[in-house]
């Protein structure tokens, strides 16, 4: 468990300015989201960067079985998270050249599951679903 | 959201967006993801998607997400090429002009037509492509030879599923209704969501195949949709929550669908009025069903009972019940019987022409029209000459191709005649794309004595074979119309919506035009130049709208009403479902479906008539451990079972390899092995892999998951390494990774379709690298 009295210090240490205004945030209804690296090209294309760097990155969980029938889909665990990278939060983030504005990567990802907006947008979009969900401060 | 007039737009910052709906080339099904191309003093800067398209809703997929980087490619051909016919396999291409391209060809054309006949040039099509359209035309009626060929061994892609469709629904392709074709998707009245779908050898977020937007079972799993899904692997549509994994063993799909029918008979779980009123030969159905009890099902496909049990439940009972159904009924010697079987089954859900089942258009129409009429250029005695067709007559009823396994036979016998002339249309079929033992192609491909390729980058085959490179414009670059099914389900049809130019290069259409005008003039009208041997682009692309125009007269649009228009929907122009009781199937305008006794088939009496079994039966594979004709040495040497052909994001086929975004995502052709398996022949995650059996060998990196089953694997196809020498004999490592070298020739079903692609016996060793041992 945590120190409180550290993470307090963590806490006040956190200087930033550009969260004292409007915060956002990406929001991936990631039971759906299937991995199919539309929002990876769509950053390298829309940030113009090299082959090596990512705007979005999508990590793979499973697949795994866990356990009683095999014939049943929610016995197996499958799912990608589309991971924002700071090159993301520099562009999208508070203060960004392009916030508040729409991703190209949240138009294009092909299974429409990628929600980008303010902070407080993305927390109210996030409590209409009723499974988890992953949601990324920027 | 309607679609405004203005497909072009100029924006604030200096970019001009174009709308268009993507095809290709570079390689895609005719999916159409509506898409703007934004452009900058004529260069692509990015593709971005279009929101206004009711289907794709914006949305686009990695690869043409990446055009940009493909477009300007170092290895793109931009100009037309020509080599020395006794430098082939060299690199030794030098660039020449349109004009002289032209002229010369022409003249190669009426010297092969004239001296040994029409019949001596073979054009040979690659699959999915816009050219599937136009590389019929430019067979029958630009050279004028009967031999178009598709050479996958036993025309295993797409092809038999529509000729079965054909013979046995008497209608094109049957669709999954995934409310494409109306306007106001899945919430227009005329809809119904499918409470189930069965997904049956097909995993369509990556393919989209045939222009179906894979990612609409997304859309319908998140509004309550559940998937049967039967396929050997585990895959992530399945792996969700009130889903079915059916995991048959490969090969085994026909025995599922007969267990699945008999079940559905059995407990008196089907669609009655359907089946009473429009299928034909039930009684007999029934009674070949019954031989297929759930138990005996169960021990060939490796799925238990129980799983078969609940399956046959659901599709019998619950409704709507949608089909989408895949590769795998065409990549198998028993698929005949596969598809004319889930056509029974989905006649028993009530999924026929319904809501939230599977809706049906004609056979052929609009362009897929235009493309069968081009046969008429010939004479009866020239199309008589079409290779394999009288001995297939199960296969040239339904396709207008050769048979596919005949034409490499005459290749390498010149009989009954010897061919002379080659013209590759976008295929590039030494990689393990579509042919059964490449190496023999290869050898065979030798003997031409001129071949033309159209292609975008240099590929192993125009490398090893070519001697005039025509390049191909990407769907960016050039004026086209994007529909599903080629015509036999148009869900859609959209303008692909010319956005820039690069090179020299030419569409599919456009190599029709021209050459066309030269050698058949009378059939190709729309481009006429002052001077016939020098080319007249501007005129060329009038003509190309001029074309179109003539294709969209029957809707009522021309070229620029269409292009305002932005997509047709059937559903906006009359669409109905239930055709056949509405007398809207038949040629005859009688209700029925247009066979022969105008109900679905399930006692076909085509099959009868070509010595087919009229009935669906299982049959083991010929090259399976199982099967009672391969010797127990066999058995002992080749244990395993490899599937092949599922396709990922990062490439169409052998498309895609040169693009680094692209291979950055699959970098190495990969092996999918079970981890029960993998330890038992000491193999970890990333060991180059040698997957062999008796008729050859290929290598992959392992990747070691449970989604196969133990003893199953799963191989890339369509490998080669742009990166490595072009030059003979290497042609950039194409025999390396080579899938297809595993795959026999000839090992066909009964009408001439299905081979082993999906299902071959195999063994594997571990080893150092891609060339090591």
């Amino acid at each position: 468990m945590a120190n409180p009295a550290i993470e307090a210090q963590y806490e006040s240490a956190i200087k930033d300015p550009r969260y004292d205004g409007t915060r956002y945030a990406l929001l991936c209804d990631y039971r759906y989201f299937s991995g199919n690296h539309a929002a990876e090209i769509a950053c390298k294309e829309e940030f113009e960067l090299p082959i090596d760097q990512f705007g979005i990155k999508e990590v793979e969980v499973g697949p795994f079985f866990k356990g009683g029938d095999e014939t049943c889909g929610e016995n197996w665990e499958w799912f990608y998270i589309p991971c924002p990278t700071e090159i993301f939060s520099k562009h999208y983030g508070p203060e960004g050249d392009k916030a508040g504005q729409r991703p190209l990567a949240c138009q294009v990802e092909e299974s429409g599951t990628l929600y980008y907006g303010t902070l407080d947008e993305m927390i109210e979009k996030m409590k209409k679903f009723d499974r988890p969900m992953v949601l990324f401060q920027l | 959201m309607a679609y405004s007039k203005e497909w072009r737009v100029e924006r604030e910052d200096g970019t001009v967006a174009t709308r268009s709906n993507t095809w290709s080339p570079p390689g895609s099904h005719p999916v159409g993801y509506g898409v703007k191309v934004i452009t900058k003093d004529g260069e692509l800067i990015r593709i971005e998607g279009d929101d206004d398209n009711p289907i794709t809703t914006g949305r686009v997929n990695a690869m043409n997400l990446a055009l940009r980087e493909y477009t300007y490619a170092p290895s793109r051909i931009i100009y037309p090429m020509k080599r020395a016919f006794e430098d082939r396999g060299k690199d030794k291409w030098e660039r020449t002009t349109w004009d002289e391209a032209i002229d010369t060809i022409c003249e190669k054309v009426r010297y092969f037509q004239n001296t040994y006949g029409p019949e001596s040039i073979v054009c040979f099509g690659g699959t999915g492509r816009e050219a599937c359209i136009f590389y019929y035309a430019l067979t029958f009626s630009v050279l004028q030879s009967p031999n178009c060929c598709y050479t996958q061994s036993g025309w295993s892609c797409y092809g038999p599923r529509c000729s079965i469709s054909d013979y046995v629904l008497g209608a094109g392709y049957p669709e999954l209704d995934y409310a494409g074709h109306l306007p106001g998707s899945y919430i227009d009245p005329q809809y119904t969501l499918s409470k189930w779908v069965v997904l049956w050898g097909k995993e369509p977020l990556p393919s989209n195949g045939d222009g179906f937007f894979g990612h609409c079972l997304v859309d319908m799993m998140r509004l309550g949709t559940h998937i049967i899904d039967i396929d050997p692997r585990v895959t992530w549509v399945g792996a969700h929550r009130g889903n079915i994994l059916l995991q048959v063993r490969p090969q085994t799909d026909t025995a599922m669908a007969l267990g699945i029918m008999n079940l559905m008979f059995q407990n008196d779980e089907y669609d009655h009025e359907f089946a009473e009123n429009w299928i034909y030969g039930l009684d007999e159905v029934k009674a070949r069903a019954a031989e297929y009890p759930v138990e005996k099902v169960s021990e060939i496909t490796t799925v238990p009972v129980e799983a078969i049990k609940r399956a046959a439940h659901i599709i019998g009972t619950e409704r709507p019940i949608g089909w989408a159904w895949g590769l795998a009924f065409d990549q198998n010697k028993n698929g005949v019987q596969l598809s004319q079987a889930m056509i029974i089954l989905a006649g028993l859900s009530g999924s026929i022409d319904r809501p939230g089942g599977l809706t049906l258009g004609p056979p052929s129409a609009l362009l897929g029209k235009w493309r069968m009429n081009q046969r008429g250029a010939m004479s009866d005695e020239v199309w008589e000459k079409r290779i394999g067709a009288a001995a297939w007559p199960g296969l040239s009823t339904g396709m207008a191709t050769t048979q596919p396994d005949e034409t490499l036979n005459t290749m390498e016998s010149d009989e009954p005649y010897a061919l002379k002339m080659g013209w590759f249309n976008s295929s590039n079929f030494l990689t393990p794309t579509c042919s059964a033992q490449p190496k023999r192609w290869h050898k065979a491909l030798q003997k031409l004595e001129f071949v033309v390729i159209q292609d975008i980058t240099m590929t192993p085959t125009a490398m090893a074979v070519g001697d005039y490179f025509l390049p191909m414009a990407t769907w960016a670059e050039h004026t086209g119309i994007v529909l599903t099914h080629y015509g036999r389900n148009t869900v859609f049809m959209g303008p692909m919506n010319k956005a820039l130019t690069v090179g020299e290069c030419m569409s599919d259409v456009q190599i029709c035009l021209v050459f066309g005008q030269r050698l058949n003039p009378e059939w190709y009208p729309w481009y006429k130049p002052a001077d016939e041997h020098k080319l007249d682009w501007d005129l060329l692309e009038q003509a190309t709208q001029d074309f179109y125009s003539d294709q969209l007269k029957e809707l009522g649009y021309d070229w620029n009403s269409f292009q305002e228009l932005g997509i047709y929907q059937p559903g906006a122009h009359g669409f109905e479902y239930e055709k056949y009781d509405k007398g809207l199937l038949r040629f005859d305008g009688q209700p029925g479906f247009n066979t022969i006794t105008g109900q679905i088939e399930a006692y076909s009496i085509l099959y009868e008539s070509w010595g087919e079994d009229p009935l669906p039966y299982y049959e083991e594979p010929n090259y399976s451990p199982f099967s009672e004709l391969r010797t127990d040495e066999e058995k002992e040497k080749y244990p395993l079972i490899t599937t092949s052909g599922s396709r990922r994001y990062s490439s169409f086929h052998s498309e895609h390899r040169h693009v680094p975004s692209l291979r950055q995502i699959d970098p190495w052709p990969w092996v999918q092995i079970n981890p029960e398996t993998a330890a038992e022949y000491g193999i970890t995650e990333g060991d180059w892999v040698e997957v062999y059996n008796m008729f050859g060998e290929a290598r992959f990196k392992a990747e070691i998951t449970p989604v196969m089953k133990p003893g199953i694997l799963n191989c890339a196809h369509g490998w080669w390494f742009p990166e490595q020498d072009g030059e003979e004999p290497n042609l950039f490592g194409v025999w390396k990774s080579n899938f297809n070298s595993l795959v026999p020739h000839m090992n066909i079903g009964k009408l001439g379709f299905g081979a082993p692609y999906k299902g071959v016996m195999c063994n594997a060793r571990r080893v150092r690298s891609l060339d090591a041992d």
